[in-house]
């Protein structure tokens, strides 16, 4: 199927013609004429806007030659968090947080949004993207309703033009590594280390010390064996390849965009090509075609159509095996790859189906496939004929999604190798068992999860010019329907809004909105809100009495209330039926009869109907400033509150136990939350040399105000007045110097400690440590409260240079990663940094504590021992490239408008405080490095 | 004005809005309950199951009784241990029943509330129909007496409690105060009254309202009397009656014989066998049943469970684990067979080189001591002594030279190859056997006296107290007046042993600095050359503080409703 696309596309662009602009390295998403959607039927330029809306154009969101628009975006934006998730090609995505964790029970996404209608982006490839713009306040946000509360993500495709065509075409070859490889240390010292820490727990050594030795010697490298497992499994180097073709242009009643992407990927894995006939590569490989058209049926009435196809195969090896959990867990000396005897090696420890080798390489495949359609069709008739400025619209949308699995997995059978050597004997003795057993491949396929929208929309829009006002008003009706596989997650939507957005000479702005809700989560008697948001604008160098020319300064203040359809949460778990008292039956029995049984089994109480109501609701502040000082110099101020109330939260903090079933969910959660985002642009030319520097900073923090916490009984253990997701743990002070220094101290509970052990500072001044210990430590590992970049741009007769780098601060890691940090407990591996930086009595000084065999609860709970700053500035991307010049294009190949030769570095360089990892990706996933190369062509 | 107002006609007016109340989920709400007699019949499941019984419930083996001078823990670190070693407090409260009790007193009154008075009118046709609306007509009844019973449970251990008779919401909930003890005592004596005369009093003779099986596990009329007239003496015991007043002794007397000439009536008496009272059949068996007033039938699987067995098998023995080992303070209270007193007293008898020979053969049904063939297929005797089979260093093994043996059913092997690994065990609640000592009791306490009687009490307490004594082959109390008090005391001890009452009686009499400070546990030892026996007493202290009385409320109880008060001394 590779083959076949590769030889079609550049046929297909061979096909082709016509004119479009350079790439450059300068952006100006800050420009008084940035146009600004909010979700309506018309954009405004910035200038008359008053919402807080940061855009991410098309200069800035193709620079990482990713997968989908997500990927490619990290970093860029002001405002957006995105937050880059570890994991194969196939399965990394990144989070995105707009203005940080604003509420409880981690409803904190904001919402996605393609050509207008909730979608998952990760479809979306970056070339088919004309802008990405990032919504941020009340009015921004006030036309999605329900789903907007957490901030809107908004991708807007690219469309066609009149009267023109071009077709481009590009390439990227992208050079995967592997960010940080993950070193463990030697069989040898394996021994070492496993007899260490069991001679720390007071147990007898594993290894003697010729089995020791033969670890070191590799004497008997099927009894004693020494497997450098991440060598064996993967390679240094993966490989991705993007092909693209865009036809885009129209003629005078006609605009048209088409796009053909193809994207492929392949893993790490380093001997994938061990059985006839199929690879167990991690591979990926994506199509998308995608067509805009924007129809002039009559001089009134235009019709639009959007329609994505995107199909998605990953391929992995069999049983779907996590290998870096693998190597990340069985030891160099645990077991050869294979036994002397020639099959899989496995231990009674670890087991064969733990031999990541043999899941690698002997195990066949597993197949996904993900099929998405995202359809659209919308008219719009101009109605001037009866009333100047109206228009009505009407819009249907269709989305499809579906995955389905095709599990070619085998089974293996594994050999057990058990030796022995007493002291003193010549050599060594072993027993070998088989177990598990060869299976055939399997043949199964099935569907994992589907799921289908469809959203339709209707309305009237006014927009007319009446003297110096500028009015702009529309009543607009939304229906949406969601349904995903399961039960408890059908969702039906409606909404009626208004809004009305009048200006005065460019001078003064108002925007209103009403928006009035429904949704099936709600309650019965409660399914309805309105929400009411208001913003302000003043142009103040549209003022008669402003004369310094060039100079641009605009005030912004907008002020909502918003409400959401969450509904209460237990855990994971949305409980739809909150609003009833529940009732629990099983099959208990008490034994009635006198033939000891029972009629029937047991009812209970269940969960206690909530009472009130209510909505979780956002009331939201933001101030702005926008202001260019000087042609080329944009700044962007905005700050903001926000009050996050009636949040669901469980009341079983509050009630006292006499209430005697599962406390109720209740409004009571409050959150408030505070930030600051400040951005600047600086746009230079001289004669041919064009030069760009800009960044965006953003300061996001909250504060639990109420949460029906149980009232603890001391304040160190409180979590409301600390941020959402604050870290709690013991405060380690060092580690036990002797059995004195035990002896000496207060009393720790977790397990019986030793010398070497941590040792926790006694919070709450009771003389024991234990649970009541724990205190707020660091920020969250969930999402930093600073988050910034830079960016830099140069261009010089084609030549150009674009870096941008993005950092983050206040934001925590706890090193909890087995093996890496945690070492040996639990049946587990042990890097080499955990044994340099291990307690000895002769390294008291050390970083982590003792070495233990099989498990220390006393040293591996969450402490300030294992808190770092997880603050990181990263290179995301360098590009340098060359535009060839079009005067020689056309002179010398006729048909080509435009050339753009590039080299990309994505993620090269990390300065983070995380040991040995990238602090994006401390556990077992990881993380790449990537080299790019590609071109771009005009026709 | 006008905005909102369109709005809101607009999304009443759109045609989608009745998907806005669709949902995929099941709703168990109350609509779903009432749809057959099983649903509702499944709350008399869940509050027969919230009746207490100790087979062991401390992290993993240990009875409330060794928490008291019964019995002592063979293994270190158990949850028990807190009861006495300081541990215990607002924070580690042990308060397992203020939860439980609590969830079922909420079951209760929301049953009572929300599931009275139905007709199941879609089942009329049903030809059992009539005997199941028999059967769930009577749930108040068997609700109301379980709600007392609750709260007679909490009484005990609280002493003064918030009564919550209704459902209430959380936040009327956290208002409440404890309500004092006397009124609580006082509810459980109206609520008695008030159903004795309607709930069924035996469910093995309704008639045509019978249902396949007999469902003799209910709580019937002699339950809800047993209860009153234990709760009387409760009320009357020095812990909750700290003015003296006499004539509570008198109420709880009248309750007693209340309760014995009902059941006398009807034909109920004390089985024959002291040992068959915890029998694997005493809950069928007419002729044993006829004692046991109320049973809490332990079930795990139809053929049984062994999980007293599997907690208090002597260590050594194939699954044994030790568990709770009766003290020798237990021991010492068994009088000897012959003389019919006291082992200390003057011309017992006792030979302390012989020292379970010619005893009170309760003794030897309740404990099992060193050379006892325990459990009953073992071959070779117990060997408890230091150094033994069954005994220390071995790690669980007992640490006052005995095992229990009441409870446990003999026949039960936990070995792998056992013959019989389960049996049926019912925890005994209320029999008639303690009835009569609750009679002597409130008798002795009111008329002054162990053999005066009166038109009201025409059975003296002596009489009463030597009804046991007679099944046990014992010769009567002896005894004058100034001393019947302790010798009453004994017997009950001895009678009602690991029947879950000695941690309960000590307190309501609040004798615990005599009884609770000093347990005596019995080191053996064995000469290796003659095979003599040594015998050692050995007495361990454990700590009494009065507050112990009664138990504190969980800390955070008191954080969230600061209207309760933490229990004096706590």
């Amino acid at each position: 199927m590779n083959k076949k696309y590769i030889t079609v596309m550049p046929l297909l662009a061979a096909m082709s013609l016509a004119a479009a602009n350079p790439a450059d390295s300068v952006v100006s998403g800050l420009s008084p004429q940035q146009r600004i959607d909010i979700g309506g039927d018309r954009t405004f330029d910035r200038e008359h806007t008053t919402g807080a809306v940061s855009v991410i154009t098309a200069n800035q969101l193709n620079r990482r030659s990713a997968k989908n628009i997500g990927n490619s975006i990290i970093g860029e934006g002001s405002g957006l968090t995105s937050l880059q998730n570890p994991g194969t090609y196939a399965s990394q995505n990144p989070t995105f947080y707009v203005r940080g964790l604003q509420t409880l029970n981690g409803n904190t996404a904001p919402l996605c949004v393609v050509d207008g209608i909730e979608r998952d982006i990760t479809f979306i490839s970056p070339e088919e993207v004309e802008s990405v713009s990032i919504l941020k306040d009340a009015v921004a946000t006030a036309l999605y309703g329900h789903k907007g509360v957490n901030g809107v993500v908004l991708v807007t495709t690219k469309r066609g033009k009149y009267n023109s065509r071009s077709i481009t075409f590009s390439y990227d070859h992208v050079f995967n590594n592997l960010a940080y490889r993950p070193k463990f240390v030697d069989g040898y010292t394996y021994g070492l280390a496993i007899n260490e820490a069991r001679a720390n727990d007071g147990l007898g050594a594993r290894y003697n010390a010729q089995e020791l030795n033969a670890l070191k010697t590799g004497q008997y490298p099927y009894l004693y064996p020494n497997v450098n497992w991440v060598d064996e499994v993967f390679d240094n180097h993966g490989a991705g390849n993007k092909y693209n073709v865009q036809f885009r242009g129209g003629t005078e009643r006609f605009r048209y965009y088409t796009m053909l992407d193809l994207v492929t990927d392949n893993g790490f894995i380093k001997r994938p090509n061990q059985n006839e006939g199929y690879s167990t590569q991690d591979k990926f490989s994506r199509g998308n075609m995608r067509m805009n058209l924007d129809i002039d049926l009559t001089p009134t009435t235009l019709v639009k159509v959007n329609i994505l196809g995107s199909i998605a195969e990953t391929n992995m090896p069999g049983n779907q095996a996590n290998l870096w959990d693998m190597v990340f867990t069985v030891p160099s000396a645990a077991f050869p790859i294979k036994s002397e005897t020639g099959y899989w090696a496995g231990s009674n420890t670890w087991a064969g189906t733990l031999n990541p080798v043999a899941q690698a390489e002997g195990a066949a495949y597993y197949k996904n496939h993900t099929r998405a359609m995202q359809t659209d069709l919308a008219i719009r008739q101009d109605l001037a004929a009866i009333l100047g400025g109206l228009s009505a619209n009407v819009r249907l949308a269709y989305d499809n999604v579906a995955n389905i699995y095709e599990d070619h997995s085998r089974g293996y059978q594994y050999s057990v190798v058990v030796p022995s050597w007493p002291e003193g004997q010549a050599d060594p003795k072993f027993t070998e068992t088989m177990m598990g057993s060869d299976t055939s491949m399997g043949s199964g396929s099935g569907t994992n999860w589907y799921n289908r929208r469809m959203f339709i929309d209707a309305g009237l829009n006014l927009d007319r010019k009446m003297g110096d006002f500028d009015v702009y008003s529309q009543l607009k009706w939304n229906y949406e329907y969601w349904d995903i596989e399961g039960v408890n997650n059908t969702i039906y939507r409606t909404a009626v809004n208004f809004w009305a957005h009048a200006g005065y000479k460019s001078r003064y702005l108002v925007d209103f909105m009403l928006t009035e809700n429904g949704s099936n989560r709600l309650a019965p008697g409660s399914k309805w809100t309105m929400s009411p948001t208001a913003g302000l604008a003043w142009v103040l160098s549209n003022e008669s009495f402003w004369n310094v020319p060039g100079c641009y300064l605009k005030l912004r203040a907008t002020a909502g209330r918003q409400y959401t359809d969450n509904i209460p949460m237990d855990g994971k778990n949305p409980i739809w039926t909150y609003y009833a008292q529940q009732y629990v039956t099983s099959g208990g029995v008490y034994p009635f009869n006198s033939g000891w049984g029972s009629d029937f089994g047991v009812t209970s109480l269940g969960r206690m109907a909530s009472e009130r109501l209510g909505h979780e609701y956002a009331d939201k502040l933001n101030v702005g400033i926008d202001f260019n000082p000087v042609p080329g110099l944009e700044l962007t101020v905005d700050a903001y509150k926000q009050r996050r109330a009636g949040i669901w939260v469980n009341t079983a903090g509050k009630y006292s136990a006499l209430l005697g079933m599962d406390a109720p969910y209740e409004n009571d959660g409050i959150v408030d939350s505070k930030g600051l985002e400040v951005s600047a642009d600086y746009n230079k030319t001289c004669g041919d040399f064009t030069f760009s520097l800009g960044g965006n900073f953003s300061y996001n923090t909250n504060k639990i105000v109420c949460m029906d916490e149980e009232p603890r009984q001391y304040p160190n253990l409180e979590a409301t007045g600390h941020r959402v997701d604050q870290i709690f743990g013991l405060e380690a002070i060092g580690f036990f110097k002797d059995e004195a220094d035990i002896e000496a101290s207060p009393r720790q509970t977790f397990s019986t400690v030793r010398p070497g052990d941590i040792k926790y500072r006694d919070i709450n001044g009771d003389n024991v440590i234990d649970e009541n210990d724990r205190t707020a430590i660091g920020y969250t590992t969930t999402c930093p409260e600073i988050y910034y970049n830079l960016r830099l741009g140069a261009e010089y007769k084609g030549f150009g240079i674009y870096a941008m780098a993005q950092g983050t601060g206040s934001y925590s890691a706890i090193l909890n990663t087995k093996s890496m940090y945690w070492p040996l407990v639990s049946n587990t591996n042990i890097s080499q940094y955990a044994y340099d930086n291990r307690w000895t009595p002769e390294n008291q000084d050390a970083l982590f504590p003792r070495l233990s065999s099989e498990s220390n609860p006393n040293n591996y709970q969450t402490s300030t021992l294992w808190l770092r700053d997880r603050g990181f500035l990263k290179l995301r991307n360098i590009e340098v490239y060359y535009n060839v010049p079009s005067a020689w294009l056309r002179s010398n190949l006729k048909v080509v408008n435009n050339a753009k030769l590039y080299v990309r570095g994505i993620d090269l360089l990390c300065n983070g405080k995380v040991p040995e990892n990238d602090p994006e990706a401390y556990g077992v996933a990881r993380l790449n490095k990537s080299v790019a190369m590609g071109l771009n062509v005009t026709f | 004005m006008f905005v909102p107002a369109l709005l809101g006609v607009m999304a009443t007016m759109s045609s989608c809005q009745d998907k806005l109340e669709y949902n995929e989920y099941a709703v168990y709400d109350r609509d779903y309950i009432t749809l057959n007699f099983g649903n509702v019949g499944g709350f008399m499941t869940d509050l027969y199951n919230a009746v207490d019984y100790d087979f062991g419930n401390y992290s993993g083996g240990a009875m409330r009784g060794s928490a008291s001078d019964e019995s002592q823990y063979s293994r270190i670190g158990n949850a028990i241990d807190a009861f006495y070693n300081g541990a215990w407090s607002p924070t580690n409260p042990k308060a397992n029943e203020w939860y439980g009790l609590y969830k079922s007193i909420s079951t209760a009154n929301h049953f009572l509330d929300q599931f009275q008075g139905l007709k199941f009118e879609e089942l009329v046709l049903n030809s059992d129909y009539g005997a199941q609306l028999h059967r769930y007509q009577n749930y108040p009844y068997e609700v109301r007496f379980l709600r007392a019973y609750y709260y007679f449970m909490l009484v005990r251990q609280y002493g003064d409690v918030p009564l919550v008779t209704r459902p209430m919401s959380g936040s009327e909930l956290n208002q409440l105060k404890r309500n004092p003890s006397d009124e609580v005592f006082q509810y459980i004596f109206d609520e008695c009254d008030a159903i004795k005369d309607s709930i069924i009093a035996d469910y093995a003779d309704l008639g045509s309202f019978a249902l396949g099986q007999d469902e003799t596990g209910r709580a019937d009329r002699y339950a809800v009397l047993a209860l009153k007239a234990r709760a009387a003496l409760y009320w009357a015991s020095p812990l909750f009656n700290p003015s003296g007043d006499k004539e509570r002794y008198r109420t709880a007397a009248l309750y007693s014989k209340e309760l014995i000439d009902a059941a006398t009536a009807a034909g109920k008496g004390l089985t024959a066998a002291y040992q068959n009272l915890w029998a694997d059949n005493n809950f069928s068996k007419a002729s044993i049943a006829k004692e046991i007033l109320f049973g809490r039938r332990y079930y795990k699987a139809p053929g049984g469970d062994n999980l007293v067995e599997s907690n208090n098998y002597p260590v050594g023995i194939e699954g044994g684990r030790g568990g709770n080992c009766p003290t020798q303070n237990l021991v010492d209270a068994y009088d000897m067979k012959t003389t019919g007193i006291g082992i200390f007293e003057e011309g017992s008898g006792y030979d302390p080189a012989k020292p379970y020979t010619n005893r009170d053969p309760r003794l030897a049904l309740t404990v099992a001591c060193n050379g006892d063939k325990w459990p009953t297929y073992q071959t070779d005797p117990l060997e408890t002594f230091e150094g033994g089979a069954h005994g220390q260093p071995l790690a669980g093994a007992t640490t006052t030279g005995y095992y229990l043996r009441k409870l446990c059913n003999g026949g039960i092997s936990l070995a792998s190859n056992g013959r019989v690994k389960e049996a049926r065990h019912t925890w005994l609640v209320f029999r008639l056997g303690e009835v009569y000592l609750n009679y002597a009791e409130a008798v002795f306490k009111y008329l002054g006296s162990a053999d005066q009687t009166s038109a009201e009490f025409t059975m003296s307490a002596r009489e009463a107290a030597n009804m046991t004594r007679k099944r046990a082959k014992m010769p009567d109390l002896k005894g004058t007046d100034a001393d019947f008090w302790e010798r009453l005391q004994k017997e009950r001890m001895v009678e009602l042993a690991f029947e879950g009452h000695r941690f309960w009686d000590v307190r309501r009499w609040k004798e615990a600095d005599k009884f609770f400070k000093n347990i005596i546990s019995m080191q053996i030892t064995k000469d290796p050359e003659t095979g003599a026996l040594t015998y050692t007493r050995k007495t361990t202290v454990r700590e009494w503080n009065d507050k112990m009385y009664l138990f504190p409320l969980p800390q955070s109880e008191i954080a969230k409703n600061p209207n309760l008060t933490q229990t004096p001394g706590w």
